[in-house]
């Protein structure tokens, strides 16, 4: 199997590493982390990755702003993206689905459920 | 005419050839019948009829082939009790990774840091991640007048979190035994005055201080065994991280007595 990339985007360093922990577990699946939306959106322009995992709440930009912005660019249209939030309502849920968003996760965060959706949407 | 006589001896063999041929065609349309139920059974089996001494070596091999295919159909079951073993092995070695890397992460970001700030943010990182609390606060007690007071919320004011006295419930059971206290309730009905767990926070054999939770987030259905070895290790060393993050932030000025802790924590302001 090609080797896939995942770009991880999220503040906290405590779920970075526990997300970083949990997909690493996914066979050809390197992780790369950014710390917020705009940080992910400088990564994504240095290289091509196969998904986003994104946090909602972030300083300088937010999960929801990165999804519109990846959404807006064409050359990122296909990638699925993956929205973490502490929000399991149903509008919280319809607004990043309607942003592009492809899957919803909700804390508190466990790596089966972040593996499943992740292997879910790469097709694996 | 008798049958002595040349004519009745000639009738007498008519007679009998009569007879002989009247046999023989009934054998004849005996086996024709024969010959078409046997070639109607034959294309209704699409299958050659076998000699005998072939017929009996193929029933030998017919039982040895169904001997087999018990064999077989043993062993696939056996195979089957096999592989659901083996799923729910797997199921177990998935949930004790998911707890490992839980209780690596937590443990490893406790010790990352000795900035007093970072310290707290870490447990609240912890509650609202890895446990799923969605109002909770974290308290220091005051020695001198026994009280715990908060220095840091999440989803509830910090003011509004009242001042509990140590030898007062629900903070008497958690000083004495020095476990967390949980209640299994995960309703969405909260009261700030009984927190439905409260962990000490301990340095040592010395609690001094307290994590209360007041509801979890609405998704959160039930506590799991992660969760209950989350708290023990909040509690087991969550009150070390803050202790040593306090030490350390006096070494550059920072706060040198709990109460200035408390009070400096109280001036960085939570999450409410």
């Amino acid at each position: 199997m090609d080797e896939l990339s995942a770009l991880i985007v999220e503040d906290s360093p405590t779920m970075r590493q526990l997300l970083v922990f949990a997909l690493s577990r996914v066979r050809g699946l390197s992780v790369a982390e950014a710390d917020d939306g705009l940080d992910a959106l400088k990564k994504l322009a240095a290289m091509a990755f196969d998904i986003i995992i994104t946090d909602i709440n972030m300083p300088i930009m937010d999960g929801l702003k990165l999804v519109k912005r990846v959404r807006s660019d064409e050359r990122y249209a296909d990638i699925p993206i993956v929205i973490i939030t502490t929000e399991g309502g149903a509008e919280d849920r319809k607004r990043a689905l309607a942003l592009g968003a492809n899957a919803y996760i909700t804390k508190p965060i466990r790596a089966p459920q972040v593996i499943k959706t992740v292997k879910e949407l790469l097709k694996i | 005419m008798d049958s002595g006589s040349p004519g009745g001896t000639l009738r007498s063999y008519l007679k009998r050839g009569e007879d002989f041929i009247d046999e023989i065609l009934r054998h004849n349309e005996f086996l024709r019948l024969r010959v078409v139920q046997l070639e109607s059974q034959l294309f209704m089996d699409n299958t050659p009829v076998p000699p005998p001494a072939a017929a009996s070596e193929l029933r030998v091999v017919f039982e040895q082939l169904h001997k087999e295919h018990d064999q077989i159909q043993r062993r696939f079951d056996n195979v089957a009790v096999e592989t659901e073993a083996h799923k729910e092995r797997y199921a177990q070695i998935e949930e004790e990774n998911d707890r490992l890397v839980n209780l690596f992460v937590a443990g490893h970001q406790l010790y990352s840091t000795l900035e007093l700030s970072d310290a707290v943010q870490i447990i609240v990182e912890i509650l609202l991640n890895f446990v799923g609390a969605g109002r909770f606060a974290i308290l220091i007690l005051d020695e001198p007048s026994g009280e715990l007071q908060a220095i840091e919320s999440y989803g509830v004011d910090r003011d509004a979190v009242p001042v509990m006295p140590k030898d007062v419930e629900p903070m008497l059971a958690c000083f004495s035994t020095g476990k967390p206290e949980v209640s299994e309730a995960v309703s969405e009905d909260w009261d700030v005055n009984q927190p439905l767990v409260c962990i000490p926070l301990k340095l040592g054999k010395e609690v001094i201080g307290a994590v209360t939770i007041y509801s979890y987030l609405e998704q959160k259905r039930e506590l799991t065994p992660i969760d209950l070895e989350l708290f023990s290790l909040l509690g087991d060393r969550g009150g070390a991280v803050l202790e040593s993050a306090r030490l350390f932030s006096s070494s550059d000025g920072g706060p040198r007595s709990v109460q200035a802790f408390i009070k400096l924590m109280k001036n960085e302001g939570g999450h409410g």
